[in-house]
Protein backbone atom coordinates (compact mmCIF):
# COMPACT_ATOMS: atom_id res chain seq x y z
CA UNK A 1 0.00 0.00 0.00
CA UNK A 2 2.76 2.84 0.89
CA UNK A 3 5.23 1.45 -1.88
CA UNK A 4 1.54 2.34 -3.93
CA UNK A 5 0.79 5.55 -2.69
CA UNK A 6 4.10 6.35 -3.33
CA UNK A 7 4.32 4.63 -7.06
CA UNK A 8 0.78 6.81 -7.44
CA UNK A 9 2.38 10.70 -6.45
CA UNK A 10 5.72 9.43 -8.89
CA UNK A 11 3.42 8.36 -11.92
CA UNK A 12 0.97 11.69 -11.52
CA UNK A 13 3.91 13.86 -11.16
CA UNK A 14 5.73 12.41 -14.75
CA UNK A 15 2.25 12.60 -16.82
CA UNK A 16 2.24 16.11 -15.63
CA UNK A 17 5.91 16.68 -17.18
CA UNK A 18 4.34 14.48 -20.27
CA UNK A 19 1.35 17.36 -20.67
CA UNK A 20 3.71 20.11 -20.47
CA UNK A 21 5.87 19.08 -22.89
CA UNK A 22 2.89 18.13 -25.32
CA UNK A 23 1.45 21.54 -24.52
CA UNK A 24 4.76 23.28 -25.29
CA UNK A 25 5.39 21.24 -28.66
CA UNK A 26 2.81 24.18 -30.58
CA UNK A 27 6.15 26.51 -30.44
CA UNK A 28 9.21 24.33 -30.81
CA UNK A 29 8.70 23.97 -34.79
CA UNK A 30 11.70 26.77 -35.36
CA UNK A 31 14.90 27.24 -33.55
CA UNK A 32 14.07 30.06 -31.67
CA UNK A 33 10.80 28.50 -30.38
CA UNK A 34 12.83 25.33 -29.86
CA UNK A 35 15.71 27.04 -28.29
CA UNK A 36 14.75 30.46 -26.48
CA UNK A 37 10.73 29.63 -26.10
CA UNK A 38 10.04 32.65 -28.69
CA UNK A 39 11.75 34.46 -26.19
CA UNK A 40 8.62 35.24 -24.79
CA UNK A 41 8.38 33.83 -20.83
CA UNK A 42 7.34 35.87 -17.76
CA UNK A 43 9.11 36.73 -14.58
CA UNK A 44 7.89 34.20 -12.48
CA UNK A 45 8.64 31.05 -14.91
CA UNK A 46 12.81 32.46 -15.72
CA UNK A 47 12.88 32.86 -11.90
CA UNK A 48 12.01 29.50 -10.45
CA UNK A 49 13.24 27.87 -13.57
CA UNK A 50 17.20 29.10 -13.64
CA UNK A 51 17.07 28.62 -9.83
CA UNK A 52 15.96 25.30 -10.54
CA UNK A 53 18.20 24.85 -13.62
CA UNK A 54 21.04 26.14 -11.29
CA UNK A 55 20.73 23.72 -8.18
CA UNK A 56 20.25 19.86 -9.47
CA UNK A 57 20.24 17.53 -7.15
CA UNK A 58 23.15 18.64 -5.74
CA UNK A 59 20.89 21.07 -3.39
CA UNK A 60 18.47 18.17 -2.15
CA UNK A 61 21.32 15.82 -1.58
CA UNK A 62 24.44 17.52 -1.42
CA UNK A 63 23.91 20.94 0.66
CA UNK A 64 21.71 18.80 2.84
CA UNK A 65 24.37 16.31 3.60
CA UNK A 66 26.24 19.37 3.96
CA UNK A 67 23.99 20.65 6.57
CA UNK A 68 24.54 17.15 8.06
CA UNK A 69 28.16 17.07 8.35
CA UNK A 70 29.31 20.41 8.96
CA UNK A 71 26.54 22.94 10.17
CA UNK A 72 26.37 26.14 10.36
CA UNK A 73 29.76 26.15 8.20
CA UNK A 74 27.49 25.55 5.51
CA UNK A 75 26.27 28.86 5.81
CA UNK A 76 29.24 30.16 3.82
CA UNK A 77 27.31 28.48 0.75
CA UNK A 78 23.88 29.95 1.29
CA UNK A 79 25.62 33.58 1.19
CA UNK A 80 28.03 32.76 -2.15
CA UNK A 81 24.27 31.64 -4.03
CA UNK A 82 22.46 34.30 -2.85
CA UNK A 83 24.86 36.70 -3.38
CA UNK A 84 25.47 35.40 -6.78
CA UNK A 85 22.12 35.02 -8.07
CA UNK A 86 21.11 38.69 -6.68
CA UNK A 87 24.07 40.24 -8.67
CA UNK A 88 23.65 38.05 -11.92
CA UNK A 89 19.82 39.37 -11.92
CA UNK A 90 20.30 43.26 -10.72
CA UNK A 91 24.09 43.26 -12.80
CA UNK A 92 24.08 40.90 -15.64
CA UNK A 93 20.66 40.24 -17.00
CA UNK A 94 19.61 43.88 -17.87
CA UNK A 95 22.38 44.66 -20.17
CA UNK A 96 22.68 41.23 -21.30
CA UNK A 97 19.39 40.74 -22.59
CA UNK A 98 19.79 44.53 -24.19
CA UNK A 99 22.47 42.72 -26.45
CA UNK A 100 20.74 39.48 -27.19
CA UNK A 101 17.30 41.11 -28.65
CA UNK A 102 20.15 43.88 -30.73
CA UNK A 103 21.38 40.62 -32.21
CA UNK A 104 18.78 38.55 -32.13
CA UNK A 105 20.55 36.18 -30.65
CA UNK A 106 19.22 32.53 -29.38
CA UNK A 107 22.45 31.33 -27.83
CA UNK A 108 25.31 32.52 -25.60
CA UNK A 109 27.67 32.07 -28.41
CA UNK A 110 25.85 33.90 -30.71
CA UNK A 111 25.73 36.46 -28.47
CA UNK A 112 29.71 36.51 -28.12
CA UNK A 113 30.43 36.80 -32.13
CA UNK A 114 28.05 39.21 -32.24
CA UNK A 115 29.52 41.37 -29.22
CA UNK A 116 32.71 40.65 -30.77
CA UNK A 117 32.60 40.90 -34.70
CA UNK A 118 33.80 37.49 -34.72
CA UNK A 119 33.72 36.53 -38.83
CA UNK A 120 35.49 33.11 -38.20
CA UNK A 121 33.11 31.53 -35.85
CA UNK A 122 35.46 30.80 -33.07
CA UNK A 123 33.41 31.10 -30.34
CA UNK A 124 31.44 28.75 -31.86
CA UNK A 125 33.05 26.23 -32.17
CA UNK A 126 34.91 26.97 -28.26
CA UNK A 127 31.83 27.11 -26.94
CA UNK A 128 30.60 23.74 -28.73
CA UNK A 129 33.37 21.87 -27.61
CA UNK A 130 33.55 22.94 -24.05
CA UNK A 131 29.61 22.46 -23.70
CA UNK A 132 29.15 19.06 -25.09
CA UNK A 133 32.26 17.83 -23.07
CA UNK A 134 30.51 19.46 -19.83
CA UNK A 135 27.25 18.36 -20.47
CA UNK A 136 28.16 15.11 -21.43
CA UNK A 137 29.65 14.83 -17.71
CA UNK A 138 27.47 16.63 -16.20
CA UNK A 139 24.11 14.57 -17.61
CA UNK A 140 25.72 11.55 -16.74
CA UNK A 141 26.27 12.45 -12.99
CA UNK A 142 22.85 13.41 -13.20
CA UNK A 143 21.19 10.53 -14.68
CA UNK A 144 23.10 8.55 -12.02
CA UNK A 145 21.41 10.33 -9.15
CA UNK A 146 18.12 9.74 -10.93
CA UNK A 147 19.14 5.75 -11.09
CA UNK A 148 19.76 5.91 -7.27
CA UNK A 149 16.83 8.09 -6.40
CA UNK A 150 14.44 5.66 -8.07
CA UNK A 151 16.18 2.76 -6.34
CA UNK A 152 16.58 3.87 -2.90
CA UNK A 153 12.70 5.33 -2.81
CA UNK A 154 10.66 2.24 -5.09
CA UNK A 155 13.54 -0.42 -5.44
CA UNK A 156 13.14 -0.08 -9.47
CA UNK A 157 17.05 -0.87 -9.54
CA UNK A 158 19.72 1.52 -10.30
CA UNK A 159 19.93 0.68 -14.19
CA UNK A 160 16.29 0.92 -14.99
CA UNK A 161 15.59 4.53 -12.54
CA UNK A 162 18.27 5.68 -14.95
CA UNK A 163 16.43 5.11 -18.32
CA UNK A 164 13.32 6.29 -16.55
CA UNK A 165 14.56 9.30 -15.69
CA UNK A 166 16.37 9.78 -19.24
CA UNK A 167 12.83 9.00 -20.58
CA UNK A 168 10.96 11.20 -19.38
CA UNK A 169 13.31 13.98 -19.96
CA UNK A 170 13.98 13.89 -23.23
CA UNK A 171 9.96 12.87 -24.04
CA UNK A 172 9.26 16.41 -22.60
CA UNK A 173 12.13 18.24 -24.03
CA UNK A 174 12.16 17.35 -27.69
CA UNK A 175 8.06 17.39 -27.96
CA UNK A 176 7.60 20.74 -26.07
CA UNK A 177 11.47 22.56 -26.42
CA UNK A 178 12.72 25.20 -24.06
CA UNK A 179 8.75 26.17 -23.55
CA UNK A 180 8.37 22.69 -22.09
CA UNK A 181 11.66 22.75 -20.46
CA UNK A 182 11.13 26.37 -18.47
CA UNK A 183 7.42 25.30 -17.72
CA UNK A 184 8.67 22.25 -16.01
CA UNK A 185 11.37 23.63 -14.35
CA UNK A 186 9.17 26.05 -12.42
CA UNK A 187 6.85 23.71 -11.08
CA UNK A 188 10.43 21.53 -10.45
CA UNK A 189 11.59 24.83 -8.65
CA UNK A 190 8.08 25.18 -6.37
CA UNK A 191 7.96 21.46 -5.37
CA UNK A 192 11.68 21.66 -4.53
CA UNK A 193 10.92 25.43 -2.62
CA UNK A 194 7.70 23.82 -0.72
CA UNK A 195 9.84 20.72 -0.02
CA UNK A 196 12.97 22.24 1.37
CA UNK A 197 10.83 24.77 3.78
CA UNK A 198 8.55 21.95 5.22
CA UNK A 199 11.49 19.70 6.04
CA UNK A 200 13.40 21.73 9.09
CA UNK A 201 10.34 22.48 10.22
CA UNK A 202 9.27 18.61 10.65
CA UNK A 203 12.49 17.62 11.55
CA UNK A 204 12.17 20.76 14.71
CA UNK A 205 9.25 19.75 15.68
CA UNK A 206 10.64 15.90 15.74
CA UNK A 207 13.87 16.87 17.59
CA UNK A 208 11.35 18.69 20.59
CA UNK A 209 12.14 22.25 18.89
CA UNK A 210 15.14 24.84 18.41
CA UNK A 211 16.64 24.59 21.50
CA UNK A 212 16.87 20.38 21.71
CA UNK A 213 18.54 20.82 18.01
CA UNK A 214 21.36 22.98 19.08
CA UNK A 215 21.78 21.05 22.06
CA UNK A 216 22.03 18.24 20.61
CA UNK A 217 24.25 19.41 17.81
CA UNK A 218 26.38 20.93 20.48
CA UNK A 219 26.96 17.70 22.47
CA UNK A 220 27.60 16.03 19.31
CA UNK A 221 30.61 18.02 18.33
CA UNK A 222 30.70 21.67 19.01
CA UNK A 223 32.33 22.33 15.72
CA UNK A 224 29.29 22.05 13.79
CA UNK A 225 27.63 25.37 15.65
CA UNK A 226 30.94 27.44 14.69
CA UNK A 227 31.10 29.35 11.61
CA UNK A 228 34.97 28.12 10.70
CA UNK A 229 33.82 24.61 11.50
CA UNK A 230 35.98 21.80 12.73
CA UNK A 231 38.79 24.21 10.77
CA UNK A 232 38.54 27.17 13.64
CA UNK A 233 40.08 30.23 12.19
CA UNK A 234 43.25 28.50 9.94
CA UNK A 235 44.20 28.83 6.09
CA UNK A 236 42.41 25.77 5.56
CA UNK A 237 38.98 27.05 6.89
CA UNK A 238 39.38 30.80 5.44
CA UNK A 239 39.89 28.72 1.78
CA UNK A 240 36.93 26.34 2.86
CA UNK A 241 34.72 29.41 3.10
CA UNK A 242 36.06 31.09 0.25
CA UNK A 243 34.98 28.00 -1.75
CA UNK A 244 31.62 28.12 -0.71
CA UNK A 245 31.03 31.68 -1.76
CA UNK A 246 32.57 30.99 -4.57
CA UNK A 247 30.00 28.63 -5.89
CA UNK A 248 27.81 31.48 -6.55
CA UNK A 249 30.34 32.81 -9.55
CA UNK A 250 28.68 30.71 -11.85
CA UNK A 251 25.37 32.27 -11.31
CA UNK A 252 26.82 35.51 -13.30
CA UNK A 253 27.79 33.71 -16.44
CA UNK A 254 26.64 30.02 -16.91
CA UNK A 255 25.26 29.71 -20.30
CA UNK A 256 21.74 27.89 -18.98
CA UNK A 257 21.50 30.53 -16.77
CA UNK A 258 22.01 33.12 -19.36
CA UNK A 259 19.66 31.49 -21.49
CA UNK A 260 16.76 32.06 -19.38
CA UNK A 261 17.09 35.90 -19.22
CA UNK A 262 17.59 35.77 -23.41
CA UNK A 263 14.35 33.94 -22.85
CA UNK A 264 12.22 36.61 -20.86
CA UNK A 265 9.42 38.65 -22.63
CA UNK A 266 11.13 41.97 -21.64
CA UNK A 267 12.91 43.84 -19.54
CA UNK A 268 9.98 44.61 -16.66
CA UNK A 269 9.95 40.81 -16.32
CA UNK A 270 14.18 40.92 -15.68
CA UNK A 271 13.46 43.22 -12.88
CA UNK A 272 10.48 41.51 -11.59
CA UNK A 273 12.21 38.03 -11.77
CA UNK A 274 15.14 39.10 -9.69
CA UNK A 275 12.90 39.59 -6.55
CA UNK A 276 11.39 36.29 -6.58
CA UNK A 277 14.56 34.15 -7.77
CA UNK A 278 16.48 35.64 -4.88
CA UNK A 279 13.55 34.63 -2.25
CA UNK A 280 13.72 31.26 -4.09
CA UNK A 281 17.62 30.23 -3.74
CA UNK A 282 16.93 32.08 0.29
CA UNK A 283 14.38 29.16 0.56
CA UNK A 284 16.26 26.48 -0.84
CA UNK A 285 19.70 26.69 1.10
CA UNK A 286 18.18 27.74 4.10
CA UNK A 287 15.60 25.01 4.03
CA UNK A 288 18.75 22.23 2.70
CA UNK A 289 21.14 23.38 4.95
CA UNK A 290 18.45 23.63 8.23
CA UNK A 291 16.95 20.03 7.52
CA UNK A 292 20.14 18.56 7.15
CA UNK A 293 20.96 20.10 10.45
CA UNK A 294 17.70 18.74 12.50
CA UNK A 295 18.56 15.50 10.49
CA UNK A 296 21.88 15.24 12.30
CA UNK A 297 19.83 15.75 15.45
CA UNK A 298 17.39 12.65 14.45
CA UNK A 299 20.03 10.42 12.97
CA UNK A 300 23.57 11.11 14.15
CA UNK A 301 25.16 7.95 13.01
CA UNK A 302 24.44 7.71 9.09
CA UNK A 303 27.54 6.41 7.30
CA UNK A 304 26.89 8.77 3.99
CA UNK A 305 25.54 12.58 4.88
CA UNK A 306 23.93 12.39 1.46
CA UNK A 307 21.32 9.90 2.23
CA UNK A 308 20.08 12.29 5.31
CA UNK A 309 16.66 13.43 2.90
CA UNK A 310 15.70 10.50 2.04
CA UNK A 311 16.04 8.89 5.37
CA UNK A 312 14.06 11.94 6.74
CA UNK A 313 11.19 11.84 4.42
CA UNK A 314 10.98 8.05 4.74
CA UNK A 315 11.02 8.28 8.58
CA UNK A 316 8.98 11.28 9.17
CA UNK A 317 6.47 11.66 6.90
CA UNK A 318 3.34 9.59 5.75
CA UNK A 319 3.68 7.72 2.75
CA UNK A 320 2.39 10.14 0.08
CA UNK A 321 4.94 12.64 1.50
CA UNK A 322 7.86 10.38 0.85
CA UNK A 323 6.34 10.22 -2.76
CA UNK A 324 6.55 13.66 -3.07
CA UNK A 325 9.84 14.25 -1.96
CA UNK A 326 10.79 11.31 -4.39
CA UNK A 327 9.37 13.45 -7.18
CA UNK A 328 11.50 16.25 -5.69
CA UNK A 329 14.80 14.27 -6.04
CA UNK A 330 13.99 13.66 -9.43
CA UNK A 331 12.52 17.24 -10.22
CA UNK A 332 16.04 18.78 -8.83
CA UNK A 333 17.65 15.84 -11.19
CA UNK A 334 15.22 16.85 -14.58
CA UNK A 335 15.05 20.72 -14.44
CA UNK A 336 19.04 20.30 -14.97
CA UNK A 337 19.65 17.76 -16.97
CA UNK A 338 16.62 19.13 -19.48
CA UNK A 339 18.11 22.47 -19.89
CA UNK A 340 21.78 21.05 -20.57
CA UNK A 341 20.61 18.44 -23.09
CA UNK A 342 18.78 21.84 -25.08
CA UNK A 343 21.93 23.91 -24.48
CA UNK A 344 24.41 21.07 -25.80
CA UNK A 345 21.91 20.61 -28.70
CA UNK A 346 21.84 24.36 -29.42
CA UNK A 347 25.25 24.34 -29.81
CA UNK A 348 25.46 21.48 -32.07
CA UNK A 349 22.59 22.87 -34.33
CA UNK A 350 22.27 26.52 -33.90
CA UNK A 351 26.19 27.45 -33.40
CA UNK A 352 27.98 24.85 -35.41
CA UNK A 353 25.82 23.34 -38.50
CA UNK A 354 23.41 26.53 -39.41
CA UNK A 355 26.45 29.28 -38.30
CA UNK A 356 28.89 27.36 -38.62
CA UNK A 357 29.33 24.90 -41.53
CA UNK A 358 26.46 27.66 -43.01
CA UNK A 359 24.02 24.45 -43.64
CA UNK A 360 21.37 26.08 -45.18
CA UNK A 361 18.21 24.35 -44.05
CA UNK A 362 14.33 24.93 -43.37
CA UNK A 363 13.92 26.50 -39.39
CA UNK A 364 11.34 23.57 -39.19
CA UNK A 365 14.16 21.14 -40.24
CA UNK A 366 16.77 22.55 -37.87
CA UNK A 367 14.01 22.14 -35.42
CA UNK A 368 13.85 18.45 -36.12
CA UNK A 369 17.56 18.26 -36.18
CA UNK A 370 18.14 20.00 -32.64
CA UNK A 371 15.39 17.35 -31.08
CA UNK A 372 17.22 14.79 -32.43
CA UNK A 373 20.81 15.81 -30.90
CA UNK A 374 18.38 16.03 -27.96
CA UNK A 375 18.49 12.81 -27.84
CA UNK A 376 21.80 11.78 -28.91
CA UNK A 377 23.58 13.96 -26.27
CA UNK A 378 20.64 12.25 -23.37
CA UNK A 379 21.74 8.81 -24.84
CA UNK A 380 25.85 9.43 -24.46
CA UNK A 381 24.88 10.67 -21.23
CA UNK A 382 23.08 7.37 -20.75
CA UNK A 383 25.76 5.10 -21.63
CA UNK A 384 28.27 6.62 -19.26
CA UNK A 385 25.99 6.42 -16.42
CA UNK A 386 25.68 3.10 -17.01
CA UNK A 387 28.67 2.47 -16.52
CA UNK A 388 28.47 3.35 -13.07
CA UNK A 389 30.59 6.50 -12.49
CA UNK A 390 29.08 6.94 -9.19
CA UNK A 391 30.86 9.45 -7.61
CA UNK A 392 28.32 11.79 -8.34
CA UNK A 393 28.96 15.25 -6.67
CA UNK A 394 32.92 15.57 -7.66
CA UNK A 395 31.35 14.90 -11.27
CA UNK A 396 28.55 17.94 -10.66
CA UNK A 397 31.00 20.10 -9.04
CA UNK A 398 33.71 19.82 -11.86
CA UNK A 399 31.11 20.33 -14.45
CA UNK A 400 29.19 22.95 -13.35
CA UNK A 401 32.61 25.09 -12.59
CA UNK A 402 34.15 24.23 -16.26
CA UNK A 403 31.49 25.33 -17.94
CA UNK A 404 30.93 28.55 -15.48
CA UNK A 405 34.80 29.26 -15.51
CA UNK A 406 34.81 28.95 -19.24
CA UNK A 407 32.33 31.46 -19.78
CA UNK A 408 31.81 34.26 -16.93
CA UNK A 409 34.80 36.27 -17.06
CA UNK A 410 34.34 37.07 -20.04
CA UNK A 411 30.62 37.19 -20.06
CA UNK A 412 31.42 39.63 -17.13
CA UNK A 413 34.22 41.56 -19.04
CA UNK A 414 32.17 41.93 -22.25
CA UNK A 415 29.40 43.90 -20.95
CA UNK A 416 31.28 45.63 -18.29
CA UNK A 417 34.62 46.84 -19.64
CA UNK A 418 34.98 48.66 -23.11
CA UNK A 419 38.69 47.06 -23.47
CA UNK A 420 37.54 43.35 -24.23
CA UNK A 421 38.33 42.36 -27.26
CA UNK A 422 37.91 39.51 -29.57
CA UNK A 423 41.20 37.49 -28.76
CA UNK A 424 40.76 38.60 -24.80
CA UNK A 425 37.70 36.77 -24.94
CA UNK A 426 38.58 34.12 -26.91
CA UNK A 427 42.42 33.69 -24.51
CA UNK A 428 39.89 34.06 -21.38
CA UNK A 429 37.49 31.18 -22.09
CA UNK A 430 40.26 28.77 -22.81
CA UNK A 431 42.38 29.98 -19.60
CA UNK A 432 39.19 29.64 -17.70
CA UNK A 433 38.58 26.39 -18.54
CA UNK A 434 42.08 24.39 -18.87
CA UNK A 435 42.66 26.01 -15.44
CA UNK A 436 39.35 24.54 -14.18
CA UNK A 437 40.29 21.12 -15.05
CA UNK A 438 43.90 21.37 -14.69
CA UNK A 439 43.10 22.58 -11.14
CA UNK A 440 41.05 19.71 -9.94
CA UNK A 441 43.30 17.45 -11.89
CA UNK A 442 47.13 18.45 -10.43
CA UNK A 443 46.84 20.65 -8.03
CA UNK A 444 43.26 20.60 -5.82
CA UNK A 445 44.30 18.09 -3.14
CA UNK A 446 47.47 20.03 -2.28
CA UNK A 447 45.89 23.68 -1.52
CA UNK A 448 43.05 22.62 1.16
CA UNK A 449 40.68 21.45 -1.54
CA UNK A 450 40.59 24.95 -2.79
CA UNK A 451 37.39 24.85 -4.77
CA UNK A 452 38.51 25.02 -8.78
CA UNK A 453 35.75 28.33 -9.56
CA UNK A 454 38.03 30.21 -7.94
CA UNK A 455 41.59 29.73 -10.09
CA UNK A 456 39.43 28.70 -12.81
CA UNK A 457 37.20 32.48 -12.82
CA UNK A 458 40.64 34.52 -11.84
CA UNK A 459 42.78 32.83 -14.02
CA UNK A 460 40.37 33.26 -16.85
CA UNK A 461 39.13 36.77 -15.60
CA UNK A 462 42.95 37.78 -15.57
CA UNK A 463 43.94 36.13 -19.59
CA UNK A 464 40.93 37.93 -20.71
CA UNK A 465 41.87 41.40 -19.32
CA UNK A 466 46.01 40.80 -20.05
CA UNK A 467 44.95 39.56 -23.84
CA UNK A 468 42.70 42.96 -24.16
CA UNK A 469 45.22 45.05 -23.18
CA UNK A 470 47.81 44.22 -25.43
CA UNK A 471 45.14 43.91 -28.69
CA UNK A 472 42.61 46.87 -29.92
CA UNK A 473 39.14 46.81 -29.02
CA UNK A 474 36.60 47.54 -32.31
CA UNK A 475 35.54 50.90 -32.33
CA UNK A 476 31.99 49.95 -33.06
CA UNK A 477 31.38 47.46 -30.08
CA UNK A 478 32.93 50.25 -28.13
CA UNK A 479 30.39 52.54 -29.15
CA UNK A 480 27.59 50.04 -28.60
CA UNK A 481 28.49 49.59 -25.03
CA UNK A 482 28.13 53.18 -24.61
CA UNK A 483 24.84 52.78 -26.48
CA UNK A 484 23.46 49.44 -24.14
CA UNK A 485 24.38 51.14 -21.12
CA UNK A 486 22.35 54.55 -21.73
CA UNK A 487 19.34 52.09 -22.97
CA UNK A 488 18.88 50.49 -19.94
CA UNK A 489 19.69 53.50 -17.70
CA UNK A 490 21.42 53.22 -13.96
CA UNK A 491 21.22 50.34 -11.56
CA UNK A 492 20.53 52.39 -8.29
CA UNK B 1 23.29 28.78 18.19
CA UNK B 2 26.16 30.80 19.01
CA UNK B 3 25.81 34.73 18.21
CA UNK B 4 28.64 34.44 15.40
CA UNK B 5 26.60 31.82 13.62
CA UNK B 6 23.46 34.33 13.71
CA UNK B 7 25.34 36.89 12.17
CA UNK B 8 27.10 34.69 9.63
CA UNK B 9 23.03 34.12 8.63
CA UNK B 10 21.46 37.22 8.84
CA UNK B 11 24.75 38.28 6.37
CA UNK B 12 24.69 35.39 4.28
CA UNK B 13 20.49 36.42 3.51
CA UNK B 14 20.74 39.93 4.14
CA UNK B 15 23.61 41.20 1.73
CA UNK B 16 21.88 39.44 -1.46
CA UNK B 17 17.92 40.09 -0.41
CA UNK B 18 18.93 44.13 0.62
CA UNK B 19 20.72 44.66 -2.93
CA UNK B 20 17.46 43.27 -4.56
CA UNK B 21 15.07 45.34 -2.46
CA UNK B 22 17.56 48.44 -3.27
CA UNK B 23 17.39 48.20 -6.93
CA UNK B 24 13.42 47.52 -6.95
CA UNK B 25 13.02 50.28 -5.37
CA UNK B 26 15.10 52.01 -7.76
CA UNK B 27 13.88 51.06 -10.98
CA UNK B 28 10.18 51.97 -9.34
CA UNK B 29 11.40 55.00 -8.56
CA UNK B 30 12.70 55.63 -12.36
CA UNK B 31 9.13 54.04 -13.59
Amino acid sequence: MTSATIMGVVVGYLLILLAIGLWGGRESGDLKGYYVAGKKLPAWVIAFSSNATGESAWLLLGLTGMGYAIGVHAFWIIMGEVLGVACAWIWVARPFKEYTDRYDAITVPDYLTERFRDTTNVFRWLSAVIVLSMVMAYTAAQLTASGKAFDSFLGTGYTAGVWIGLGIVLFYTTVGGFKAVAYSDFLQGVLMLGCLLTLPVVGLAAVGGWGEMVASLNAQDPALLRPMGAYGLTLAGVISAAGSVAIGLAFLGSPQLLTRFMAARDQKQIVDGGFWAVLCVIGFDVGAVFGGMAGRTLFPRLDDPETILPMMSAELFPAFFTGIFLVVVLAAIMSTVDSLLILASSAVVRDVAQKALGWDASERTLSLMGKGVTVVIGVGGLVVALLEVRVIFDFVLFAWSGIACAFTPVVLCSLFWKGTTRSGAIWGMIAGFVTTVVWVRAFKADFYDLYEMIPGFFVGLLVCVVVSLVTEADEDAVAELDSVRDTIGPVF
Amino acid sequence: MPLDAWILLIVSIGLGLGLEIAFIRARRRDR
